[in-house]
Parts: C-alpha cells; structure tokens; sequence
C-alpha cells in the first residue's frame, strides 16, 4: 500500500493532465500533444522567480500558473485564427509541432542545469494506512477529481458549457448564433494550460531537471485519458491516479525496468477494443 | 509481388542528377562536413519511411523512426567487434528483422486511424524509448561498440543507400502496391471498391516503411559506432516526424531535405556554438506553417515550381479539351428492353434482403434482379435506404439478412475488394486520387490483364480525350464520368451506379444516359442506376424499381412505373411536403396517411403479380 500511495503524485498528475485532454478533445477538436510540455515550460518561469528574483514558494507558483495560461492562451490563439476550420488530425498534428518546438525551448532553458523547485505543500504529511503520504500528492489527485467533476458539471448545467457544447459540435454554426468561438477556444487553451501547469509544479520536486520528462507526461495522461474514451473526465481521472499507483506498485518488481510501458499496454488494448468495428475509414 | 507497369523516368533521372551531383560535392567535402552528410543520408531514409505510410498512405504513424531501433540493434550486435557479420551485411538483416515489428504496427492500424493511431503508435515510440534505455535487448546497450568504418566508405554507403532505397520508393509509387497507397489515403471505401484489399494496401506499407527505417537504423548505429537510446528519443521522433510534415517527405526530395536539413543545422549551428534546439523551434515553426498554408511542404513547393516552369516552356500537360457530348440516346431503351425481354442471364440478384440500423429498417425483405444487357433504374425519395442496397451488395456493411448473388453465385461471404471482381460501384460523392492522370486510375481500379488499349477505349466511353492531366486538375463532372471508367475496367457482371447526374445540365445529363444506356452493349454487364433525374432514368433505364421506406412499392418498365401515381405521390412526397410545411401541416398528414395506404396496395399487387 505505501508503495501504492507512492505513485499519487505521479498519479494526480496524470489525472489532471487528462482531464485537459480530454476536455480539449470534446470542446475543441483536438489531442493536444504539448499539453504538459506547454505547462512545463511555464512551470520553468518558477525557477526564475525562486532562484533569481528569491520569492517565496506561493508567488513562484502562482507566477508558473499564470505564465501557463498566457502561454497556452497564446497557442490557442494561433489555433483559432489558422486552424479553426481545419480537421482533427490537422490541429492534433500542429500540436506535435508545439510539442517539438516548446520541449526545444525547455531544453535550452533548463539546459541541464540543477535548480531548486518551489514546493508550496512541502512539508506536512498525513498518516495513511500506516504510511505517511505527503499532503501536496492528496491535494493533487483529490483536486484531480474535483476539476473533472466540477467540470463535467459546468459543461452539462451551465450557459457557459452549452455554448462551449454547441462549439465542439459545428463551430461554424455556434458562429453564426453569435458565440464566440475564436475567444472560447483561447479560453479553454488558458484554462487547460493553468491546470497542467499545476499538474506539472506538483511533480517537479520528484522529477530531474531535465525538460523531455515533463513532456512524457502528457503521453501518460493519453493512458487514463482513453480509459475514459476520451469523453468521460472523471473517468480518466480515476484512471490517471490508477496509473501511477500501478506503476508505482511495478517499479519494484522484476518488470520495473519497463514501469514507463504500462500506460501504453493500456492505451494500445483500449484503443483496438473501442475501435474493433470501425472497419471503414468514412461514414458512407 | 506487385506487377510492375511503368516507370516514372522523370523523377528517376531527377534522383540521379541529384545522387551524382550530390556525391561528389560529398565527396569533395572535409572529413567533418562528410561526416555531416552521411549522418543526413541516414536520416532520410528515415524520411523515406516516414514519407510513405504518411505522406503516401496518409496513415498517422508516429512510430517510424522508432521501428529503425530493432534494425539498429540487430547491426550492433551481428558487426560489434568480433561479431559474426560485417557491416554492409548485416544492414540486410536489421532491414528483413524490423519488418514482423512493421507488420505488428499494421495490425491496430487496421481498424485505427488518424488521431487514434497517432495515439497508439506514439505509445510504440515511448515503449521503445523505455526498451533502448534499459538496455537488455541484444545489441541495445550503448556500450556494444561497431567500429565505423572511414569517413569516405561511411557517406558512400549512407548516400548510396538513400540513392538506392529512393528511386526504389519512386518505383514502387507506380506498381499495385503503390497505387493501393495512394488509394487507401483517397478514401479507403473506394479502394475497396476498385478491387483494392485496404489490408493488404496497409500491411504492405508498414512493411516496406519498417524494413526502410530498420535499413535507417542501421546506418545510424554506423554512423555513431553504438545503438544510441537518444536516436529513439521520443522527442527526437517526433522532431523527424515534424521535419517530413515540413519538408513533405511523401516524395524523395522531401525526404533527402529532412535529412541534409536536419544533420546540417545542428553541425552549423554547434559550428557557431548554438544549441541545436534552435534548429528545432525553426522545423516546428516551419511544420505549423506548412500545415496551415497546406502547401504539401518543400517536395509540395518543389514540385508546383517545375508545373509552373514547364507550362512556361509549353511543355507541361495539355488542358483537357471540352468532352464532345453525344446526342440523345437513339434506341439503347429499345435494345436493352429486348436483351432482357430474351431472358437474359441474371447479372446481380438480392433475395430478402434487410437492413437494420438499430432500431431503424432501413430495408426489409428487398428483392430485386438486374439481368445482363439491360439497365435497371433504382428510384426512391431520400433515406429510402437505395444507397444502402448498393452497399449491401457491395459488401460495405458489416451485417444484413438476406442475400445477394452475381451471375448465380451467392458473395455473401465475400469482402468488398473481392466483390469488387464481380458487382462494382460509384459513389454519390466523387472519389478519384486526385495525384493520378485518368489512365494511371483507370489501370489500378481495372481487371488483371486489361490492355492499355483497353483502357484507353473504356476513357474514350466515357467521353474522356487522352490526357496527361492528373485528376485533380480536370473538373468534376469528368472525373464523376472517368470514375464510371474505373467502374467498367474492373469488367464486372453487374455495375451499381449511385446518382451520377448531380450537378449536370440538362445537356450534360442526356450525354450521360446515352452513355449509361450504351453500357450492357458495350460490357455485356447489368446496370443498376440510383438517379433522382427522372429524365434520366427515363432515357437510360429500360425498367425501374421503387423504394420508399426501405421497401418495393413498385416494379416495371420505366414508362409504366413512372407515371404511376401512387409512385408519384410517394416520389414527391418530401419535396411537397417541403413545399408546404408552413401552411399544411393537415394536408401532409392526409398526404402520407393515402400514401401508406397507396403503398401498401402496391405491394400486394407486385407480390401478387408474381415479382
């Protein structure tokens, strides 16, 4: 179990990196590749603040988060103003190229450097089944579920969600009846960026200071992410925290070598299972 | 193995040029530099991979580059000192040992598509990554050392290998295998339909991509004296995988830039003391750019350039000249109502056949036959499940009760591609492969055996003049009427026409079903035609049947049925009901309650007529 409880923090990340995907996917269209290297490479502004400018933990995060979320907001941008009316796979593919250019841009920054992380939770732990488990990776995998709760329920109860409903169904009609769409699409990009940054300031602490890691970490989301088929948020973040835990629970075993592999076993079963009917490539 | 056809000697001379003058500008190069090049020769055929299943195939696969790892272990353990093979050898065996991991990489594919194999195969290229980092598999681990050989052997054989493996792909883009890539990228329901298998058009281009980026792989491990892990860096990947989106690796010359472009602009850049990331963020803003401006990238640019230059020089591809219409048919009716007054064979023949989209019948208990030599309209009002039938026949559903039979044989176990051999058929929308001239299409949709005389007759049919045009630049009522051509080489029994006429004048359409009526003479085939133009089917079909809601309400020769009221009502319905939605709504409901009704006698009548 503690080896278990171990695997939370990775965990909590996944899970609330999913939830961006998966919320991303149904409202815009889109499998955003570079969801948490765009969230790593805004967790780096931290570093800058807390070893260079000597601010405490909290401002160095808050400064991370919203640093993530002009940046992302900023892709969005790019997104909505030459890709609104382009497919699926031609925005997901554009977010590889972000992917490959932000992780670029990280590399150069971090440049393998050693820096000290701002942990605003360090700290305390709490007792759990015998084991003490941080109260930083509580707060992260609960606060998982809570967005995907809390989002699911903005997207099904709210003005706001239907319009971002009618949007991810024709954005061009959703035009039309006057919504927004170029504004909420860089809205959800912002708010998606915020989150992964979050995700990512929570495992920076237990992570090397290298960028590529932080990059990984949304193929790893993609594992939970498709346990929820992409649809279901609350799902894929049960399913984030699940992966952790299980790769935490690998890690020691003979298989440990391969613990990064579990995810993909997952994604590649879940896809060929989901996808087993669709024997043609178009509707008719 | 693909039958070869015809060689495109263009872009061979082309790669030739290039090869020749590239090699001895390499050649001539300090040992560095040279060092350079033979890295970027390697690295393109990792685009040559990279450009086939994506650029080709137009199948998302992200793994290419990390399928290039089995080859690149195998070359290290088989030529590491005191190894059992040396070193241009054993780049055969890495090739021929990625291929099963090729082939495994096919089998999501088959079902998985776009985002969702980007998915799965990104998951290939982390369990790679996670592979070559733990370092157990034999010749993975960095340490086992090969010694490379001088800077002079190693960019000959790297550039060689490019020279070699690229004019192999410009080939291989006119054989079957080729041309089945092409098509699946098109639309994989209309390759099927022309007789392509979409499994083995997808198992073929992994497993030439896999030996390709194995043969990669293998050069890399030569290059670097060791199995790097940081060659199959996911990010390093996906780098390479940004770089053909960029640079449009589809064809040979994108591939040679991704990799002259990619080992060049980190050398120059180390030169100056760069980071080699900043070459990085130029390839990921220039892949977006390529991918908003949808420009096909460098090859894509490369490629417009010499269009516009030969059509400079007046030596590029004449425009097609206006297709001479016919005039209307004079006595096809006649002669196919005779054909199947002397009880000519059946061609296609459905018995009982129902269709069920979950709670919806789309048909129910549907017969109907097409004999040989005559041309059988098939007429309904929207969603009267006509389309459905043909998709039935063709083999595009995945369940139906009931069965279907061509020339007494039943199919009903049969795949589309194989149906293909017998019953074929067009789509509403139109579906040619816009990178083929209409011959090249003609040829890869036709029968084993058939003549390029042949051919060239079933164009002339159609009403198409020779042309070396592709078809992406001759207008779409042509290319509607070249896919009818497609439809005819493959000499099916019976040919399955779904509306052909949208769009057409009235000119235009009275050209078409002379031709259409010309068919059963010509081919000796059945003609099923789905058409809304009532003129139409009138001039071309010597009978017709009537679907509405999923069943026959009516069968006989055309004229009878057509000015069968009930038929009529039924027909009309939705476009008068369209008509006067706003201020009949009592009218619609009197309307469909008589034509229930009407239709209900109907069919009594033909069961009784003994149809």
């Amino acid at each position: 179990m503690a080896q278990a409880l171990a695997g939370l923090v990775a965990g909590g990340a996944y899970a609330l990196i999913a939830v961006c995907l998966v919320l991303m996917y149904q409202m815009l269209g889109v499998l955003n590749f570079a969801q948490s290297a765009l969230g790593g490479l805004a967790a780096c502004t931290s570093l800058f603040a807390l070893n260079k400018l000597h601010w405490g933990p909290w401002p160095a995060t808050m400064l991370a988060v919203v640093c993530g979320a002009l940046l992302s907001g900023l892709v969005g941008l790019v997104m909505a103003r030459f890709f609104l009316e382009t497919s699926v796979v031609t925005r997901s593919t554009v977010t590889i190229a972000f992917l490959v250019g932000v992780t670029a841009i990280g590399n150069h920054v971090l440049n393998g450097a050693t820096y000290t992380f701002p942990n605003a939770l360090s700290g305390s732990s709490v007792s759990l089944f015998g084991t003490g488990v941080p109260i930083g990776s509580l707060v992260e995998a609960g606060g998982a579920i809570v967005l995907a709760v809390l989002v699911t329920l903005l997207l099904k109860r709210t003005h706001l969600g239907a319009q971002l409903r009618a949007m991810s169904e024709r954005p061009t009609t959703a035009q039309l009846l006057g919504i927004r769409v170029r504004r909420l699409t860089v809205l959800v990009w912002a708010f998606a960026g915020a989150v992964s940054t979050v995700a990512v300031m929570f495992v920076l602490p237990t992570s090397t200071t290298s960028f590529p890691p932080l990059a990984y970490l949304t193929m790893f989301a993609l594992g939970a992410a498709l346990l929820g088929l992409l649809q279901n948020m609350i799902v894929a973040a049960v399913g984030g925290i699940a992966i952790g835990m299980l790769e935490s629970i690998i890690l020691p075993s003979a298989l440990g070598r391969y613990d990064q592999a579990v995810p993909f076993v997952i994604i590649i079963v879940v896809m060929i299972w989901w996808r087993r009917r669709d024997a043609w490539s178009e509707a008719r | 193995m693909p039958g070869l056809r015809r060689v495109s000697t263009p872009s061979l001379l082309a790669l030739l040029a290039v090869v020749v003058v590239g090699g001895l500008v390499g050649m001539s190069l300090s040992q560095y530099w040279m060092y350079v090049a033979a890295v970027g020769a390697a690295q393109a055929v990792f685009g040559l991979s990279i450009g086939l299943v994506y650029g080709q195939a137009r199948m998302l696969s992200l793994c290419q580059v990390s399928l290039g790892a089995v080859g690149a272990w195998t070359v290290a353990d088989l030529s590491q000192a005191g190894g059992s093979l040396p070193l241009p050898w054993s780049l055969f065996v890495g090739a021929a040992l990625t291929v099963p991991l090729g082939l495994i990489c096919a089998l999501p594919a088959l079902r998985l598509r776009n985002i969702n194999l980007a998915i799965v195969t990104l998951g290939i290229v982390v369990a790679v990554y996670t592979v070559a980092q733990a370092g157990q598999v034999p010749g993975s681990n960095p340490t086992v050392f090969v010694a490379p050989p001088s800077n002079r052997v190693l960019f000959l054989m790297c550039w060689l290998s490019f020279a070699v493996l690229g004019a192999l792909t410009i080939v291989l883009r006119r054989t079957k295998w080729g041309l089945s890539w092409l098509a699946i990228a098109r639309s994989e329901r209309a390759a099927a339909s022309a007789g392509v298998s979409v499994t083995l058009a997808k198992v073929t281009a992994f497993a030439v991509a896999a030996a390709l980026a194995g043969w990669a792989g293998g050069l890399l491990v030569a290059t670097f004296g060791s199995a790097d892990p940081a060659n199959f860096d996911p990010v390093q990947v996906l780098t390479l995988f940004a770089l053909a989106v960029m640079m449009g690796a589809g064809y040979w010359e994108g591939a040679l830039a991704l990799g002259i472009f990619n080992a060049f602009s980190a050398a120059l850049l180390s030169q100056f003391g760069l980071s080699p990331d900043i070459g990085t963020m130029v390839f990921a803003v220039g892949a977006i750019g390529v991918l908003g401006a949808e420009s096909g990238g460098f090859s894509g640019d490369v490629r417009r350039l010499l269009r516009r230059l030969q059509r400079r020089l007046g030596r590029g591809p004449r425009p097609l000249p206006e297709p001479v219409l016919r005039a209307a048919p004079a006595s096809a009716t006649d002669r196919a109502a005779r054909a199947a007054a002397n009880g000519a064979p059946v061609a296609l023949q459905v018995t009982g056949l129902t269709v069920r989209y979950g709670a919806v019948v789309a048909l129910a208990d549907v017969s109907l036959q097409v004999h040989k030599g005559e041309v059988l309209g098939l007429v309904g009002p929207n969603g009267a499940g006509k389309s459905t039938l043909i998709d039935a026949a063709t083999g595009f559903l995945a369940s139906y009760e009931g069965s279907v039979a061509v020339d007494g044989r039943p199919v009903d176990g049969l795949p589309a591609h194989r149906r293909a051999r017998m019953v074929r058929r067009t789509f509403q929308t139109e579906r040619t492969i816009g990178e083929l001239t209409p011959r090249e299409y003609v040829r890869l949709a036709a029968a084993r055996g058939a003549s390029a005389q042949e051919i060239d007759e079933i164009l002339d049919f159609v009403g198409c003049p020779p042309t070396a045009q592709t078809l992406n630049r001759i207008d779409v009522r042509v290319r509607r009427l070249i896919m009818i051509a497609a439809c005819l080489a493959g000499r099916p029994s019976a040919v399955l026409i779904d509306e052909p006429a949208a769009g057409l004048t009235t000119e235009e359409s009275e050209d078409l079903a002379a031709r259409i009526a010309d068919i059963p003479a010509r081919f000796g085939s059945g003609v099923l035609l789905i058409e809304h133009d009532m003129e139409l089917v009138r001039q071309a079909c010597s009978s017709v049947v009537v679907l509405d809601f999923g069943r026959v309400i009516a069968h006989g020769p055309t004229a009878q049925v057509l000015a069968n009221p009930v038929v009529q009502a039924a027909y009309l319905g939705d476009e008068l009901l369209a008509a006067h939605a706003e201020s009949a709504s009592e009218q619609a409901l009197i309307a469909s309650e008589e034509r229930e009704a009407a239709a209900a006698a109907l069919t009594t009548k033909a069961v009784s007529d003994g149809r």
